[in-house]
């Protein structure tokens, strides 16, 4: 059955994001306050990053439990994205890219006391990709890269969980329609089925957000419907692990969200025993 | 009566046994008259769920965590004093403050009685002349969940804990056999104890030999890969021989 295999320290999986940093990204997200869709693909790549290594993390430090690329692709760069020491590099051990952030925010989040109450606490909120916002997108060719990267991780562990592939974008790509690089990778096999990818839109809509849908009837432009029909339908499991979080997804739903949080992804992700009681 | 203990345990293939997260009391075998025993499974995506899960074994141990646990909030706060002093990394200091989780199952066995009190997927398996008398508190291998209520370090992550606290009890005779297993076990005893088959296989196990059966039974995929603890109590006639 594919999407079973386990991941561990000895047999890692991989997760490939791929950001969008187009001119297109100044305009408005919205679904955000005042803040462009570059400002949304920085805070969604941060917040996926920091919460895989925290997913990642044990006491004594992070278990290597994933290989990690980010490409970005805006105007006629497209490449990888890691700045500082990591700079030029496609996969990292995610152990690696904990102890590398660009440098780390101190927040305040409202947090449940657990007697009815909210409490403020300081959280640390590391980042390593800052808004960025220049040029055409040629999100043809980010997928391409990604088919080489992703190609080349299969064929080194080729009884690895499939990569998962997580594009952040807006979806207006210039170098031509991207379905056939889409269809490429999720065409690649490997012993436990073929590389996964997701789509995240952020768009200048204020429509409704959009999560994990079954069908592209009710998305509300163009752009939406072709990134819904490029994503991956989700596993059994990672889509019994959405209806146990309470996510309303349906038998052919797909890894696909629009203005919309995709963290809840890499909490369906399985590394072990997850609490149901863990928010 | 006498109870003759006997723990088996093993870490998940792949890590050390400084990260076996499982805890149990006894931790070695023995003979006694009367016992509070426990297993406890702490999760692996939490931080520090070993400690969470030894510090509710020795107190149900020592009789300090009864059945309704009302003593959670001063092992919460010990758990907390623990972390709080040591100096940690971004990503360990966040991953703290989820808190650490652990399913709980603890049995008092005396006066020819068990109680059992349990939370989360660690299993109680009452064994009878080859019969399966009870299974506790999950009694299908399908009703194992990925993702279990467990208990937590942390108050906020408590709320519905009175909601999946189980309890139950059994007469226990002589020649009766217990089974205190954390899940992946339990799956498998779930699996296998239905068709009787497997009690000579139970009966030969003995901790030395135990990480090469379980190893057997991981290649051979009938067994998930992860920490696994099993405790097995034989209740033993005054009369016989030990």
């Amino acid at each position: 059955m594919p999407y079973t295999a386990e991941i561990s320290r000895s047999n890692p999986s991989c997760l490939l994001f791929l950001i969008d940093r187009s001119g297109s990204m100044e305009d408005p997200f919205g679904a955000g306050d005042g803040k462009s869709k570059a400002d949304g693909v920085a805070d969604a790549i941060n917040r996926l990053l920091q919460n895989l290594v925290i997913k990642c993390a044990k006491s004594e430090g992070v278990r290597d439990y994933y290989h990690v690329g980010v490409i970005g692709y805006g105007g006629s760069t497209v490449g990888p994205a890691f700045g500082g020491e990591l700079a030029g590099r496609d996969l990292v051990p995610i152990s690696e890219l904990a102890e590398k952030p660009e440098r780390i925010e101190e927040r305040s989040r409202k947090m449940d006391d657990g007697a009815g109450g909210l409490v403020e606490q300081s959280v640390k909120f590391p980042v390593w990709f800052d808004a960025v916002a220049r040029g055409g997108t040629p999100m043809c060719e980010a997928l391409s890269q990604a088919e080489r990267l992703v190609s080349g991780w299969t064929a080194q562990h080729p009884d690895s969980f499939p990569p998962i592939v997580i594009n952040i974008t807006d979806g207006e790509s210039t170098d031509g329609n991207p379905t056939g690089a889409a269809d490429r990778i999720r065409s690649l096999q490997s012993a436990d089925g073929s590389p996964l990818l997701f789509n995240l839109h952020l768009s200048s809509q204020r429509a409704a957000p959009v999560e994990f849908p079954s069908e592209e009837s009710g998305l509300p432009d163009q752009h939406a419907r072709l990134l819904f029909g490029m994503s991956s339908p989700l596993p059994d499991h990672i889509r019994d692990a959405a209806r146990q979080d309470g996510y309303s997804v349906g038998d052919g739903a797909r890894g696909f969200v629009f203005n919309a949080d995709m963290v809840s992804v890499i909490r369906f992700l399985d590394i072990g025993t997850r609490p149901a009681n863990l928010r | 009566m006498r109870l003759r203990v006997r723990p088996l345990v093993a870490p998940k293939r792949g890590s050390t046994p400084e990260e076996y997260e499982d805890a149990r009391w006894p931790v070695r075998s023995g003979v006694h008259r009367s016992l509070r025993c426990a297993v406890a499974d702490g999760a692996t995506e939490a931080s520090f769920s070993g400690l969470w899960a030894r510090l509710l074994v020795e107190a149900f141990r020592h009789g300090r965590l009864d059945a309704a646990l009302t003593a959670l909030p001063a092992l919460q706060e010990q758990w907390q004093a623990a972390v709080a002093g040591i100096p940690l990394p971004w990503y360990a200091e966040e991953k703290a403050r989820l808190g650490a989780f652990s399913a709980l199952l603890g049995v008092t066995v005396t006066g020819g009685r068990w109680d059992a009190v349990a939370v989360g997927d660690s299993c109680l398996f009452h064994i009878r002349e080859g019969e399966l008398l009870a299974a506790f508190p999950i009694e299908r291998a399908e009703d194992l969940a990925a993702a279990p209520h467990l208990v937590s370090s942390l108050p906020r992550h408590n709320a519905a804990l009175p909601a999946h606290l189980r309890t139950a009890c059994g007469e226990l005779r002589d020649g009766d056999v217990l089974y205190l297993a954390t899940d992946a076990m339990a799956g498998w005893l779930l699996r296998r104890l239905a068709d009787g088959a497997c009690h000579n296989e139970l009966a030969a196990l003995r901790p030395a030999g135990f990480p090469a059966w379980l190893d057997a039974q991981r290649d051979a995929g009938t067994i998930r890969n992860d920490d696994t603890t099993l405790i097995r109590i034989d209740a033993v006639a005054d009369t016989a021989r030990l």
